[in-house]
């Protein structure tokens, strides 16, 4: 079959090229039949060459005797290839090592990945659909260096994991994201079928983020959607099944265990208080002999699946000619939810459907003016349960109610009518997303002005359509009583209706629209005299969108951008670029609109130099590359807010109620005062990089150190005394954050025999510091100070173990005025004034978001087989614990499990392990409960997120019937998870804002090319 | 070649478009929203700030619940009532436990007693409104003054909410919009006090500004009544004990002046008694009466809970909030009321109660009562305690089918538990509010009581307290008193009482005549009485005997925190921190 295609292909280009003689045309492919722009084509034995266009191509002339042309081109093993007679020749050339032969999407464009000098990584499409994940944020995790990510929940269609490039270097994690870019447009990616993607490139440092100037410190991620090659048209289909189950579920107190601890709580606080259980409850509680009235309630049991299913297709066609390639994918999600169906007539699962296409197509209009169109869109259809399931399940005691009692949805007066289930009856929300976005590009060469210029425009057009719907309906409830009910005076239990069946409610709707307008210009350049390559680059951009859930709806968010790109390169030894956006932001007032953004950075391939290889063999070091940045980036975001200058904002809001029959008037509030001299968060980045091959390419080594320090961080002031600062304070630019750190790459591959297998890891850690921030510096204990802390450090008092007895309490220091008992928590006194109060707090645990991010790959092929694993891990980031998590039993909630472990007098070992302190019902007082290293929990983990096992049919039978190759495979996410908090999912979050469960994915596959 | 030339030309002319129209494009465009102009062009508009202005105020009395401590009142950290503790969140039990923190008091919207916030921004809205009220074309000077009068009282109203807890406090004399004007140091209990007493001044000479509000539709705006009754009120807590002192509750050195005057000055007690009579008689020649129908079983509680146009003379300022289900926090927990319970009437209250011949119910010992008769201590009791408070026995739904509460456990298994005793309905005590639900017992019932914050019948009793401080005991005080009293049927007071024993009746009387009107917490403290607040606290326990009989057993349930640094709130943590120069309160 290949050899077919090759044939087909060799047709297609004889043809197209009939008219050519005495000369040899071809094109230099990579093994993914990819082009290779720069390739080096010389008759062996001469000096008489080209080199290959960006499209790989190139044009020969025969000339002297030799009869053998040799390719070459970095990172590839040479070819010869015997030229007799022959006049058009595709050349394949195969890649000696990972990387460099690579293009890399840029700023507004590619670029070799050998010339490249700022800090840029990549993760080809082909790697992410290993995992069978149906939002791409997630795929991305672990597999590039330099993004620190947490990922809050697993709910169908609403998993999207929170991305941060190199972490977070403003004040405010909210002001932290990253711009994304897809095919060059800002636009959310999350939800973009992952076999679309050609690449996902990672800008981080000022060299390649300049461009973007004033919203590029945050970082830059840039989607490229595939696009088609020459050759004939190739159909893929790819199918997944899989099953999801939680990677882990909380585990509260059975019935029995649960009342007992609540008995302990209740005589606790008040001894004398007429137990709630008597010692036969208790009993029926344990033998289960009444489930009615004494239940013991599982809810995940009762309302949660073993697992749910998950499907996957996705059809594609590629191919073209010379003239015109396309690419048209469609792809199919199904994604199922985990709960139980409790209603006839609707459903109260979770479930996501998405459907997505994407038609990329490019045409040679002539043989300069190239165009390329691009339609891609989604249609998805997400469905949740009305009620908040899990903090529902937070809010029921186990011994509440048994939930379901003859199929009736019960409740028991010891519940206060707190059942799970009915989260599940209220009826449920439909989302229904429509989104469409189309890029329209020319690209004209210019070379009868000068060789090597070109200029193109790309517009696009976005438009994104939301509809959501809430549907409610109350279902029944039953309350269980005992009643008297024939009147001989013995109590029988009956369910009596206590609400009846409501009718499914006419829909709530909203709506929500917007669309983008966005348009670029540029005229670029690129030449080549001898040993010097330049190119330049001169873009202008423009963007207004629609966007109705802004602030200011009817006024379309506008931006606007002058860009510059140069380079230079000496042989591909001596590298520098540099780049520069001129942008404006509608946030800031007139004189404060634009700025310039440089950014500088040079690369050194010591390698190329003759006296280091001298030095050094090549054998052992093939490749060491050094490159530095330094520039300037800016941020234009806080939060939400626009036109940040604009002064005396009134909205309809507040109000009060008037009359003797109570009739509510609105009133106007005084919105935000208005900054004149706003303007935006200034970045300083360096970068200092290292790439490095070894061992005849096998093994490979980048290093990146990166310093970056943002000042004017825009942020509301918070030294202003509240009788000033009365309204709404709006932007100023009064913060300074500083924020470094490194990331290490290294990867291996090679072969014994004839098992290729590679290994591969990446870690990143970023640390930032806060240099200066609008607070009131406390001088008398300055470890209160936020500054010179990080973003988002957690506060609060040492956990210093429980109080035993009345002898420990008189002898610690006071704590909150409050009389203390045996079993309270006790607090360092940091200050060692004698009492421990708010002046006692000091930074106690890592922010809630990860400082570290690392993951580990490997794999290896035999034959047909091929077998890859991802490990992922996130280190130094905090978990708080809340709610019912933190507070057993507290207004008729939940247990969790762990409480068992409770200081609790007479306890065998004299609570010498206990972890939580005594019980109590009344938490009023919440001493035992503030911010503490007992409960701010380390959240690290190491997860098995990814292992696929796959075998490729290579069947004579298979190509007969028009397949090319069948791969199967069975791969699985988050297998396992290997982490300090044992009770929940790490990235999840232990308090009533509880999310669905983070998924473990089991998942069989196949892969059909035709 | 032809669109080489196009292409060149839309290039082009896009960053011709970058270097000339750039700053259009990015350009807000004109008017889209309101602003101070745009808002007092019109009289629509500028009375919506006057609608805001009493966005916090405006609730007056926090008969709703999750106003104040969370799901407690404020009556629940005073002798008055007791807050369950099994809910989490009824924040009254951190005050039992002594727990208190400035940043949870003073800062956590709806947890503590106060939000220091909200102070400030209606001060601010009051200013930004009187400054630029006379901009608006389309109202009349009648109109215009009137609102001026009433932005100052409404200022003069939150500096005196400020200056009750909090001392002294910066004073504003303007919107502040920058940040270098913000060195404002708190001032001298005196000039804050001076300060209200002229803002007042100025209101009450304003001849627009109205005695009561013209229309019914208006009801729960400031008037000229609460202006002078907010006068007498703020002289009665500038000549109380925590004030009118040369020596602070607490050590403070250096910076005294900002919790009391420094001086004794018994005139002062007479300037309140005087501002008190005057403000009676303003009131009461502009249309307000004590509310005294010749059926006195009504009288109290029209005067509390309703509303103007059911006969309600008295009320000088309170709001009418509309139906509320929040009155099942009010009513007890686990009953067939369906109640939370975050405030239940402590035993310290119902001992406050005189039996209606004057005689007071002796609780030293057990008290047995005749068979069938659970209501024999409660008989005799001021009708105002029926109204208040709900107890053993007592008639709870009055309509057919109606319902007696049984508060009770029996003495062993041979004797049914009462349905709304500790057993069975997980009640913890003996007593239920009934003030402000009376009338809407039946758990479906909507509530909808008045939410009260002046009554005329206050200033009555704050012209015999100050009188009796100032000159004595008098008939001045003491026909005052009886005004209150006999209007719900209780005898008139004994001329026999001495300044010392007239000054506990009249705290007494206090106690009972503004029972959970969130007077209590702030009366203790301006007497400087704070140990009342350290209880012991008493519940009685009420249990059913085989001859049914009941015996009421007094107990003390628990005592409960109190530092003399309580007298005044803590500035909030993170106000102080701002370093721009704010004293703390001493203690915190």
């Amino acid at each position: 079959m290949k050899r077919l295609i090759f044939l087909f292909a060799l047709f297609v280009s004889f043809s197209v090229l009939y008219a050519q003689e005495k000369s040899i045309t071809g094109r230099v492919t990579d093994d993914n039949n990819e082009p290779i722009p720069g390739a080096n084509v010389v008759f062996k034995g001469t000096t008489t060459g080209t080199v290959t266009d960006f499209d790989g191509k190139f044009r020969i002339k025969v000339s002297g005797t030799s009869k053998t042309l040799v390719f070459t081109f970095i990172g590839f093993d040479p070819k010869e290839v015997d030229v007799a007679n022959k006049t058009i020749l595709d050349v394949q050339l195969k890649m000696s090592t990972v990387g460099l032969q690579e293009v890399v999407a840029v700023g507004y464009g590619v670029q070799k990945k050998a010339t490249i000098t700022g800090a840029i990584s990549s993760v080809k499409g082909a790697e992410l659909v290993r995992s069978p994940l149906p939002n791409l944020s997630s795929a991305v995790v672990g597999r590039v260096p330099g993004l620190l990510s947490v990922q809050r929940s697993g709910q169908p269609g609403n998993d999207e994991t929170t991305l941060r490039i190199r972490g977070i270097g403003t004040l405010d994690n909210a002001n932290a994201s990253p711009l994304v870019l897809v095919d060059g447009v800002e636009r959310p990616f999350s939800q973009i079928e992952p076999n679309d993607i050609e690449s996902i490139s990672i800008l981080k440092d000022a060299s390649s983020t300049a461009v973007y100037g004033i919203r590029g410190a945050n970082g830059v991620i840039l989607i490229t959607t595939t696009r088609g090659k020459e050759g004939p048209a190739k159909v893929t289909y790819s199918g997944n099944f899989s099953l999801q189950v939680p990677t882990r579920l909380p585990k509260f107190l059975n019935g029995y265990d649960f009342s007992r601890m609540q008995l302990e709580a209740q005589l606790n606080d008040t001894p004398t208080a007429t137990p709630m259980f008597t010692a036969a409850e208790l009993e029926k509680f344990k033998d289960g002999s009444d489930r009615l009235f004494y239940p013991s309630t599982d809810w995940f049991d009762l309302m949660m699946k073993k697992s749910a299913p998950q499907t996957q297709h996705n059809v594609n066609i590629s191919g073209g000619t010379s003239v015109a390639r396309y690419y048209v994918s469609l792809s199919y999600l199904n994604q199922g939810g985990l709960w139980k169906e409790f209603n006839t007539d609707y459903s109260n699962n979770d479930q996501f459907k998405r459907y997505n296409f994407r038609s990329n197509l490019d045409l040679d209009i002539t043989q300069t003016t190239k165009a390329t169109i691009s339609v891609g869109g989604y249609s998805s259809n997400r469905q949740t349960s009305n009620g908040g399931i899990f903090s529902s399940i937070l809010s029921a005691a186990t011994n509440g109610t048994p939930g379901v009692w003859d199929g009736k949805v019960v409740t028991l007066a010891r519940a206060n009518g707190r059942n799970a289930v009915i989260a599940t009856r209220g009826g449920f929300n439909r989302y229904v997303t429509n989104s469409m976005n189309l890029n329209f590009g020319l690209n004209q060469k210019l070379d009868f002005i000068t060789k090597g210029l070109s200029a193109r425009i790309t517009t696009s057009y976005d438009s994104d359509y939301g509809q959501s719907r809430g549907f409610s309906k109350s279902s029944a409830l039953y309350a269980a009583e005992r009643i008297d009910i024939n009147g001989d005076g013995v109590l029988e239990p009956i369910l009596r209706k206590a609400s009846e069946d409501g009718v499914l409610s006419d829909p709530s709707e909203t709506f929500t629209r917007a669309k983008k307008i966005y348009t670029e210009a540029a005229i670029e350049y690129s030449n080549k005299f001898g040993n010097h390559t330049v190119s330049g680059l001169l873009l202008y951009s423009q963007k207004k969108q629609w966007y109705h859930s802004l602030s200011y709806p009817g006024i379309p968010l506008g931006y606007q951008d002058l860009v510059t790109r140069l380079t230079y390169n000496y042989m591909q030894k001596y590298l520098i670029e540099f780049n520069m956006g001129r942008n404006g932001s509608e946030n800031f007032p007139k004189n404060n609109r634009f700025g310039w953004f440089p950014a500088l950075s040079v690369g050194w391939v010591v390698t190329s130099e003759p006296y280091v290889k001298k030095l050094i063999s090549d054998q052992l070091l093939s490749y060491l590359k050094l490159r530095v940045s330094y520039g300037e980036v800016g941020n234009d975001k806080m939060g939400t807010s626009r036109f940040m200058y604009y002064p005396g904002e009134y909205l309809s809001g507040g109000g009060a109620i008037f009359g003797e029959d109570a009739v509510s008037k609105t009133g106007f509030t005084e919105g935000k005062m208005g900054n004149p001299d706003v303007t935006w968060e200034k970045s300083f980045k360096q970068n200092y990089g290292l790439e490095m091959k070894f061992l005849k390419d096998k093994l490979t080594f980048n290093a990146d150190y990166f310093f970056e320090n943002r000042s004017n961080i825009l942020t509301a002031r918070s030294t202003t005394p509240t009788h000033v600062a009365a309204v709404l304070q709006d932007a100023y630019n009064i913060g300074i954050v500083e924020n470094k750190g490194y990331e290490l790459e290294a990867g291996w591959s090679s072969n014994i025999g004839k098992v290729n297998y590679w290994l591969k890891g990446n870690y990143s850690f970023a640390r930032n510091k806060v240099v200066f921030k609008d607070e009131a510096m406390n001088a008398a204990y300055p470890y209160l100070n936020r500054t010179g802390r990080r973003v988002g450090e957690i506060f609060g008092y040492q956990f210093m173990g429980f109080f035993n007895n009345q002898k420990e309490i008189d002898e610690w220091p006071q704590q909150f005025a409050k009389t203390q008992r045996p079993g309270d928590v006790r607090y360092a006194d940091i200050n060692g004034d004698g009492v421990v109060d708010e002046n006692d707090q000091t930074p106690i645990a890592n922010p809630a978001f990860p400082e570290i991010n690392y993951g580990f790959s490997g794999g290896f092929s035999y034959k047909g087989f091929d077998f890859s694993v991802l490990f992922q891990g996130a280190g130094n980031f905090s978990m708080s614990v809340g709610s019912e998590m933190l507070l057993p039993f507290s207004a008729y909630g939940s247990a969790m499990d762990y409480i068992q472990n409770r200081w609790y007098a007479g306890s065998p070992d004299n609570n010498a392990n206990a972890t939580i302190p005594r019980l109590t019902l009344n938490y009023a007082d919440m001493s035992n409960y503030f911010n503490s290293s007992l409960w701010i929990k380390d959240a690290s983990y190491l997860r098995l997120r990814n292992l696929e096992v796959g075998y490729k049919l290579q069947n004579s039978i298979l190509k007969k019937v028009g397949v090319s190759s069948f791969r199967i495979f069975l791969s699985g996410q988050n297998l396992f998870t290997w982490d300090k908090l044992k009770f929940l999912d790490p990235e999840n979050q232990a308090s009533q804002s509880m999310a669905y469960p983070q998924l473990k994915v089991f998942n069989i596959g196949c892969n059909i090319q035709f | 070649m032809k669109q080489n030339i196009i292409l060149i030309a839309i290039v082009a002319a896009l960053f011709i478009r970058m270097f000339t129209s750039c700053q259009n494009f990015l350009e807000m465009p004109a008017q889209t929203s309101f602003n101070v102009d745009s808002v007092f062009s019109k009289y629509q508009n500028a009375e919506r700030l006057l609608f805001d202005l009493y966005q916090f105020q405006g609730k007056a009395l926090a008969t709703a619940h999750n106003m104040k401590l969370n799901s407690s009142a404020i009556a629940d950290i005073t002798d008055e009532a007791i807050c369950y503790v099994a809910q989490n969140g009824y924040t009254a039990n951190r005050v039992y436990a002594g727990s208190v923190t400035s940043t949870w008091f003073t800062v956590n919207g709806g947890n503590g007693e106060d939000i220091y916030d909200n102070h400030w921004k209606t001060i601010r809205k009051a200013l930004i409104l009187q400054q630029n009220i006379d901009r608006v074309p389309d109202a009349t000077k009648e109109v215009k003054e009137r609102i001026k009068a009433e932005c100052s009282t409404m200022i003069a109203f939150e500096y005196f909410e400020m200056f009750i807890r909090y001392g002294g406090v910066p004073i504003v004399r303007k919107p502040l919009n920058d940040a270098s004007e913000y060195a404002i140091l708190r001032s001298p209990v005196d000039s804050v006090y001076q300060y209200i007493i002229k803002l007042l001044d100025t209101s009450i000479a304003n001849p627009d500004f109205p005695a009561k509000v013209p229309d019914e539709k208006e009801f729960g705006r400031l008037t000229k009544a609460f202006a002078y009754g907010l006068k007498a009120k703020t002289m009665l807590y500038a000549a109380s004990p925590l004030f009118n002192s040369d020596r602070p509750y607490t050590d403070f050195s250096g910076n005294e002046k900002l919790v009391c005057f420094m001086t004794y000055d018994k005139n002062r007690w007479k300037l309140a008694a005087d501002a008190a009579k005057e403000a009676i008689t303003y009131c009461e020649s502009n249309g307000y009466s004590i509310v005294n129908n010749a059926d006195k079983t009504k009288n109290y509680k029209i005067a509390c809970e309703d509303r103007p146009k059911f006969g309600n003379t008295e009320c000088i300022f309170g709001t009418y909030q509309g139906t509320n289900i929040d009155k099942l926090y009010w009513t007890g927990r686990g009953t067939n009321m369906s109640g939370y319970s975050p405030t239940e009437p402590t035993q310290n209250q119902v001992e406050k109660y005189q039996n209606t011949d004057g005689t007071s119910v002796d609780w030293t010992n057990t008290i047995t009562t005749p068979a069938n008769d659970p209501t024999f201590p409660y008989k005799k009791l001021d009708p105002r305690f029926h109204q208040s408070i709900a107890y053993n026995g007592c008639l709870w739904i009055t309509t057919a089918p109606t319902y007696n509460l049984q508060i009770y456990d029996g003495v062993d298994a041979s004797v049914a538990n009462g349905l709304n005793g500790p057993i069975v309905a997980k009640t913890q005590f003996a007593y239920f509010p009934r003030k402000f639900l009376n009338g809407y017992e039946v758990t479906s019932a909507p509530w909808t009581p008045l939410s009260i914050y002046m009554r005329l019948a206050e200033l009555y009793l704050i012209e015999a307290e100050a009188s009796n401080e100032a000159d004595g005991p008098s008939e001045r005080a003491f026909t005052r008193l009886d005004v209150i009293r006999t209007r719900t049927g209780m005898p008139t007071v004994s001329r026999t009482l001495d300044q010392a024993k007239l000054r506990k009746f009249i705290e007494n009387e206090r106690s009972v005549e503004l029972f959970l009107e969130n007077h209590r917490y702030f009366d203790v403290k301006r007497l400087k009485i704070g140990d009342v607040f350290k209880g012991p606290i008493y519940d009685v326990r009420i249990i059913k005997q085989k001859n049914n009989t009941y015996t009421y057993t007094k107990y003390k349930y628990h005592d409960r925190a109190w530092f003399n640094h309580w007298y005044l709130h803590p500035f909030p943590y993170s106000e102080v921190n701002k370093g721009y120069g704010l004293i703390q309160n001493p203690g915190w």
